[in-house]
């Protein structure tokens, strides 16, 4: 029994989906378009009433943010944006790496060994991911103040630890599992230690999904938020809480705002796109293999 | 026999800082009975009574609770259906369209919420705000939108959409993609209708994604806090007040660290009941 469609409804069927889609897709695009162009006004253009979209753009904010000054007081100090950056990379790049080169070794711990505790060692390093980030950093920022870790790159990189290395393990793990565990078995029989057997047969089969884990790890870091807003303060504040201090009581710098948020996106969307085909396993820890 | 110690070699190193951080989160579980303040240490023991003055006396916090699950309902409820809608629609498409769509969704997936909140509080500026223009062509008055109580949580839902929404809708389109193709061959032989073979076939197929959907979106929501402090910090007049924020104002504002503790353990007691029941779907 087939059904057809009359060809009017299939038209105003692919219309609809059509809207829809231009819909979302606007939705999703036209926020952005309009900051990355407010970063390119001026103070007078930023305010103007209708919305300018022809403008003369300048690159005012930009500079403001790397060589200008701020108020600090009633000092005028260069502005701390520049060492947010070096901060974010130090912190989110030692994290990274740090979580990398832990967290590949128990994956493979996970994924081919057999031992006792198994699931729970790795369900209770996923837990990070779903707890309340509160409800770890409060406590460890009374035991940071005591240990003398506030404020530190060290202490803000192990604390990172729950973003990164959560991701590499379960994500790390999923991929060594996807790989046929025969060829290392050869190798074993061949005479190769479990070392061996892990660096050079396994390793370079991994590589790829590994790298871009990292990539991705990285970019995580990068984008956290509340663990420099309450463990860190003006030595080690990160890019995004740089870029939420442009919105004070006194004024609201929209401009400079604009370009600090295109500052702190660009990287990350640039290291995104980069590892794109692999992004859907990352964001849910292997579990969505497309 | 160094093959039977191994696997605790192996996993020990990445280990150490989870542990370390489980025990800070015990001793934050110690704190949350006692009324440690950050100027004084603690000073006494009270057992249980955090928790008591919580569910009893404290007036925010019955609203925090409240506002917390409205706004995670909202949120949730929101974004997975659209989500699933755009990836139905996503995977009727083919070729290079599909693959730009792809592209520039991913957009909001690598952009920190705070900087995204951001960019949104200046799109829902109340003078110049792009959004208020919007509605001003189309002759409709301006809205205060994160400043009237009235409508900054759903400002704030529109927020969470823009960031979650694509999330959502990669994970059905990756699911949509990886279903079986003969079922479907078979479903059409028979002439079933395609509501039925949506209701019948592809629902059921994609309950794993739907799972894995709801269970990282229902955690995020519960747990929301970047979004909220760079753009509302809980105002106007509370309308945003979320637990999150109320645990952060008695820790980092007035200092009561044991109170703020004891507002986590039930917020984290409830994303735990939610994880829980969702992650006992997780596909093996």
């Amino acid at each position: 029994m087939h059904f057809k469609r009359p060809g009017w409804g299939k038209t105003l069927g692919a219309i609809g989906m059509s809207l829809g889609l231009i819909l979302v897709l606007a939705f999703i695009v036209l926020p952005l378009l309009w900051m990355l162009l407010m970063s390119f006004k001026s103070r007078t253009d930023v305010m103007a009433i209708p919305p300018k979209i022809v403008f003369t753009p300048t690159l005012v904010n930009y500079q403001r943010l790397f060589f200008g000054t701020q108020k600090a007081g009633y000092d005028a100090v260069p502005s701390d944006f520049p060492r947010a950056m070096v901060n974010t990379i130090i912190i989110a790049g030692g994290a990274t790496l740090l979580s990398v080169i832990t967290g590949t070794l128990a994956a493979y711990a996970l994924a081919r060994l057999h031992f006792k505790g198994r699931d729970f060692m790795a369900f209770s390093v996923l837990s990070f991911r779903f707890s309340p980030a509160l409800s770890i950093i409060l406590p460890v920022y009374a035991i940071y103040r005591r240990l003398g870790l506030y404020n530190t790159h060290i202490g803000l990189i192990l604390i990172y630890q729950t973003i990164s290395l959560p991701l590499i393990i379960w994500v790390v793990r999923s991929y060594i599992e996807s790989i046929p565990v025969d060829l290392e078995q050869a190798a074993l029989v061949d005479g190769y230690s479990w070392w061996g057997a892990f660096t050079r047969i396994l390793l370079p089969l991994i590589a790829p999904g590994l790298a871009a884990t990292s990539v991705l790890a990285f970019v995580f870091c990068w984008n956290n938020f509340t663990f420099g807003l309450l463990l860190g303060a003006a030595e080690t504040h990160t890019l995004t809480v740089a870029t939420s201090a442009f919105v004070s009581y006194e004024q609201v710098l929209w401009g400079v705002m604009a370009a600090a948020s295109i500052v702190t996106i660009l990287p990350a969307m640039v290291f995104i796109f980069l590892v794109q085909r692999w992004l859907i396993r990352g964001l849910t820890f292997g579990a969505v293999k497309a | 026999m160094i093959r039977r110690w191994l696997p605790y070699y192996l996993t020990l190193p990445s280990f150490i800082v989870p542990t370390a951080l489980t025990f800070a989160w015990i001793l934050g579980l110690y704190y949350s009975l006692t009324d440690f303040d950050l100027r004084y240490g603690i000073r006494n023991y009270l057992g249980l009574g955090n928790y008591a003055d919580l569910i009893t006396r404290s007036p925010a916090f019955w609203g925090s609770v409240a506002t917390t699950l409205k706004y995670s309902i909202l949120a949730v409820g929101l974004s997975t259906p659209i989500g699933f809608a755009v990836a139905m629609l996503l995977s009727q498409l083919t070729g290079l369209k599909t693959r730009l769509i792809r592209t520039i969704m991913m957009a909001p997936l690598c952009i920190s919420p705070v900087v995204a909140t951001i960019m949104w509080r200046i799109i829902m500026g109340p003078t110049q705000g792009l959004l208020n223009y919007g509605l001003n062509l189309v002759g409709l008055p301006k809205l205060d939108w994160l400043g009237n109580p009235g409508i900054a949580l759903w400002s704030l839902v529109i927020i969470d959409l823009w960031l979650s929404v694509p999330f959502v809708t990669l994970i059905f389109y990756g699911g949509l993609q990886s279903l079986p193709k003969t079922p479907y061959e078979a479903a059409q032989v028979d002439g079933a209708s395609r509501f039925f073979t949506f209701r019948k076939l592809t629902l059921p197929l994609m309950k794993p994604f739907l799972m894995i959907a709801l269970l990282f979106r229902a955690a995020d929501a519960l747990n929301a806090f970047d979004t909220i402090y760079a753009s509302t910090k809980g105002g106007p007049m509370r309308a945003t007040y979320m637990l999150n924020i109320y645990a952060y104002d008695n820790v980092i504002r007035w200092k009561q660290l044991g109170y703020g503790l004891a507002i986590m353990v039930v917020t984290y007691l409830i994303v735990y009941a939610v994880s829980k029941r969702l992650m006992a779907f997780w596909p093996r």
